[in-house]
């Protein structure tokens, strides 16, 4: 008979003891890496990779039922890529707007900057904080920013050739 | 001696009963990981969505490519489109008008609504207000003649942006 209780016990006791202590710890990781997914002692937290070097960092492919977004941000002039992939910035004043992207994001990605023009500007231009490259479609550099209304400006960024490809609609 | 151990296999049960219980609704690895109310923050302390992440998301398949990210595509027979369930979305034109009315997504994000235009149906669809580029609404008004003719499907391709109040549409048509 305790043949049987004991290894019931044992089975009915696992349960309370996966839940108090993790499966496994290591010196550089908190959580382990043995079920694909870490948190890095530098905070940074991996999935498929035990080291990861952005706040979420994943190796392999990521299914979204749902939104990814980026918060809004009013930028000044001096834009700043890796705070977001989409970012506004507000025309309050007739002067010139003098946009540089100065940091680049953190790997490829789709930037939008949205230009909210409360007034109109003929005197608004954007470029890139060298070494990074800002190239338009057709070689046609946004152009259209009338009172009341918004101009898109897209942009894909490639981290290897440091460049930004950029198109645009105005008159929103 | 046989009595003890049935009684510890109980209590034993129970005990597992009470830590499934008490599986914890607060989960904190260093204020880095947070699973709570079923929702993950990663870098964020009280998470508002099923995954709130404080700093950059990095995609990647390999050492040398970026990974993908993944949505999708939502068909919608109806004329309401809910962006907050995936940002690529389609509407099938299949005869009927459609007074379009959108439900928004959860923050700041790009969207792609497609148009699928059926072999044999005409009909149109009207866009609720949205900010058009150069202030322009391309027609979505389908001739059910030039439909019938046809024998196979026509998309056109809405791109809009959310800012997270307003949004900012341009239309790419007739791709076949």
């Amino acid at each position: 008979m305790n043949r049987i209780i004991a290894p019931l016990l044992l089975v009915s006791l696992t349960p309370c003891i996966a839940l108090a202590y993790p499966s496994y710890m290591d010196e550089t990781n908190l959580v382990m890496a043995k079920h694909g997914f870490v948190v890095s002692t530098n905070q940074n937290v991996g999935i498929g990779t035990d080291r990861p070097n952005y706040k979420l960092h994943v190796s392999g492919n990521v299914m979204v039922y749902g939104n990814l977004t980026s918060s809004p941000l009013v930028t000044s002039t001096a834009v700043d890529w890796s705070l977001g992939n989409i970012q506004t910035i507000n025309l309050t004043d007739a002067g010139s707007y003098a946009v540089v992207f100065e940091t680049p994001p953190l790997g490829d990605a789709n930037l939008t900057l949205v230009v909210n023009c409360t007034v109109a500007s003929t005197n608004f231009s954007v470029s890139a904080r060298s070494p990074s490259i800002l190239t338009w479609q057709y070689g046609l550099a946004p152009s259209i920013f009338l009172a009341g209304k918004k101009t898109v400006i897209r942009l894909d960024y490639s981290q290897s050739l440091n460049r930004y490809y950029g198109t645009w609609g105005g008159n929103y | 001696m046989k009595r003890v151990l049935v009684w510890a296999w109980v209590l034993s049960l129970s005990l597992t009963a009470w830590a499934s219980n008490m599986v914890p609704n607060l989960i904190n690895i260093n204020d880095t990981l947070v699973v709570r109310d079923l929702k993950v923050g990663i870098g964020v302390t009280t998470p508002t969505h099923s995954l709130e992440v404080m700093g950059t998301m990095y995609v990647q398949s390999s050492a040398a490519s970026a990974g993908n990210i993944g949505y999708p595509l939502i068909v919608n027979t109806g004329s309401v489109i809910d962006w907050s369930k995936s940002p690529f979305q389609q509407i099938d034109v299949d005869g009927t008008n459609k007074t379009l009315t959108f439900v928004n997504p959860k923050g700041p994000c790009g969207l792609v609504l497609v148009i699928r235009r059926r072999p044999g149906g005409g009909g149109g669809l009207t866009f609720p207000n949205l900010k058009w580029t150069n202030q322009t609404v391309p027609s979505f008004n389908y001739s059910q003649s030039l439909a019938r003719s046809r024998s196979v499907d026509v998309y056109d391709i809405v791109g809009l942006v959310f800012d997270g109040s307003t949004y900012l549409a341009e239309g790419n048509l007739d791709f076949r």
